[in-house]
């Protein structure tokens, strides 16, 4: 199908699916006959089921609970109607003979996404929750979801909303660890942290936050910011908060955000801390950052001073795309092109309603049609939770960094192969940097796969220390040590050129945060405890308290 | 079952009607919830919050967490409460 009308290849999927098919048409004959076959002997089972007297409804007379018993059942029946097709369809394209493994994968994601948007519960009367509240309401929910069907229209997003946003103020309940802006540049914000010790480590930490969400995701509440768990340990933290870009910051590119992001902020956190290197750490995207300005500077420094970082930790980050997860299915030429074509008519960058939709999709069963039903078919409010209204908040990218970002190490994978890509002047290569690195990937990460992320390990040649976590993209990082966790976590040295699931068959399974092991791999590297340093300084004068400017640019 | 865990199941059948038939006991995991991953440990966290008016951290809703384990905890911490109010 022409790439112009199905940029994402979801009608061309399932097209490829069908020819293979009727290739094979033998083999599809026997899985139709086995969906007729399967299809007949649960009608006869439902209509054992509804003719049998137990199932008789209203024998109390009560019309509400003749209405319930009958939605029940027929909910009931829908429900066992929609697991055997959905089970049959997907073990059809799943088991599609002759399709390559990203046509495949391509097609298992938007089979998905179809039966998701299938699935009873998002059906008014295949959901007994929803006729219960309508009926113990008389008729209240359905309108209040009406109300908030209307809202989500108007907003124009298209989305409908998954967090309470008014249970949240950023810098009011959320974002709320005290310090300073002390340094700004047009891309980025660097937020230096009061001490919350009497003596702190020489060496600060300094985050490179990625910048598709704002930054505080490592400061939340007060339980579970990050920020707060190191200075409470004694540590000086710094973390890079972005600007929301502007139409005017389209030709913004992946080497400003290496220049004038990641690297500026080390060397201001560093003059700050009396030119201690300082350990650099990257979530994400910002590890992303992180790892090629590693190279960067291992390649280019030639100062008579010490080398700037004395270690760096990267958490939840890909710079091999092989692999790059179910995020995979939006990266082909075309699609590509389409992003490109949508940056262009925005006037110079992605709009954030895109890239919330991409990674609302990639989960579409919780972070979509849950919300549909509870929004709109319960008319409830959204639930207030902090992680959820952090991930509303997202911003826009930069065309030329996008483009790049998108180009260069998703669909040419540069980065995993020496010298390929170029940033700042200078071929990157991995392999170059010598400062010892810890790197967390996380089992149930749909965004950066934990085998993927375990490659960086391979890429470079320093000490490497690597730690997998039970959990989730953002549950997996954001990961507070509390009396009742039941996280799992897997840690060790990586000195062999091991693959990721000999390397966790090697590692006993520990209980519990993986953030203390962290803070202690920096402790035996941060030096002697001494006076905190300055708050910013004479060339970096305090210019807004923390959470600062830029992360209230919507 | 106890009145706590009547009123959770009641609460999981309304956050994640995709459950369906599954038979929802006190022994059930969390990760017995079709497509229970990390967001869905939000929504359960957000209802346990506006429902039962306690903070569980979300470390606590794991895949291997039974109804019972959050029964009890909810029992626990609306003594404590009592204790100290």
């Amino acid at each position: 199908m022409d790439p112009v009308i199905d940029p994402l290849q979801i009608a061309t999927s399932f097209q490829h699916v069908w020819n293979s098919w009727l290739q094979h048409s033998e083999e599809m004959k026997q899985k139709i006959t086995d969906l007729a076959a399967r299809n007949e002997e649960l009608t006869k089972e439902v209509w054992q089921q509804t003719v049998s007297p137990d199932n008789t409804a209203g024998n109390n007379g009560r019309e509400k609970t003749e209405l319930m018993d009958y939605v029940r059942s027929n909910a009931s029946i829908a429900r066992k109607y929609y697991a055997l097709y959905s089970s049959w369809f997907k073990n059809f394209v799943e088991t599609v003979p002759g399709l390559g493994e990203s046509e495949r994968r391509r097609a298992i994601f938007w089979t998905n996404q179809l039966l998701n948007a299938l699935a009873p519960a998002n059906f008014f009367w295949s959901n007994p929750g929803a006729v219960q509240k309508f009926l113990e309401t008389n008729g209240v929910s359905l309108s209040f979801g009406f109300i908030n069907w209307l809202e989500d229209v108007i907003r124009g997003d298209n989305l409908m909303k998954i967090a309470d946003n008014t249970a949240f103020q950023v810098g009011k309940n959320i974002a709320t660890t005290p310090g300073y802006v002390i340094y700004r540049n047009e891309l980025i914000e660097l937020i230096q942290y009061k001490p919350a010790t009497d003596d702190t480590y020489a060496v600060p930490v300094v985050f490179v936050q990625p910048w598709v969400n704002k930054f505080y995701i490592f400061d939340l509440t007060e339980q579970s910011s990050f920020v707060r768990y190191l200075i409470n340990q004694g540590f000086t933290v710094f973390i890079v908060s972005w600007k929301n870009p502007t139409p005017e910051m389209s030709t913004t590119s992946f080497d400003d955000y290496m220049i004038k992001g990641a690297i500026k902020a080390m060397e201001v956190a560093r003059e700050i801390c009396n030119a201690s290197p300082v350990h650099a750490a990257g979530y994400c995207i910002g590890g992303t950052v992180l790892a090629v300005s590693m190279a960067w500077l291992n390649k280019t420094w030639k100062d008579n001073t010490s080398f700037p970082v004395a270690d760096w930790s990267v958490f939840s980050t890909l710079v091999d795309y092989t692999d790059a997860g179910e995020i995979g299915v939006f990266i082909s030429e075309s699609a590509i092109e389409f992003i490109e074509s949508l940056m262009k008519s925005s006037g110079g960058y992605l709009d954030s309603k895109y890239i919330s939709q991409t990674f609302r999709l990639l989960r579409s069963d919780s972070l979509v049609w849950r919300n549909y039903v509870h929004n709109y078919l319960y008319g409830g409010t959204p639930p207030k939770s902090d992680m959820l209204f952090w991930n509303a908040d997202s911003t826009r990218l930069p065309e030329a960094m996008c483009s790049y970002f998108l180009r260069d190490l998703y669909l040419r994978n540069k980065l995993a192969r020496k010298d390929e890509a170029v940033l700042g002047g200078c071929p990157i290569d991995l392999g170059c940097i010598k400062q010892p690195l810890f790197a967390v990937g996380a089992q149930q990460d749909h965004i950066s796969p934990w085998r993927s992320a375990f490659q960086i390990c391979k890429l470079v040649n320093c000490r490497k220390r690597f730690t997998l976590t039970s959990e989730g993209h953002i549950t997996g990082i954001v990961n507070p040590p509390s009396e009742y966790s039941r996280k799992k976590y897997w840690i060790g040295d990586i000195e062999d050129n091991i693959e990721p699931d000999a390397w966790q068959a090697a590692h006993p399974e520990k209980r519990g945060s993986w953030w203390p092991e962290w803070l202690s791999w920096l402790a035996e590297r941060s030096g002697p405890l001494g006076r905190p340093p300055a708050m910013g300084g004479k060339k970096y004068p305090q210019l807004a308290k923390a959470p600062g400017t830029y992360v209230f640019e919507e | 079952m106890s009145k706590t865990l009547e009123k959770l199941k009641s609460g999981i059948l309304e956050t994640f009607p995709e459950i369906g038939d599954v038979p929802i006991s006190p022994e059930m995991q969390l990760g017995e919830i079709p497509e229970w991953d990390s967001i869905a440990a939000v929504n359960l966290q957000t209802y346990l919050r506006e429902n039962f008016g306690i903070d569980v951290q979300l470390d606590f809703l794991n895949n291997e967490t039974t109804l019972a384990d959050i029964a009890e905890f909810i029992e626990k911490s609306a003594a404590l409460k009592q204790r100290l109010s």
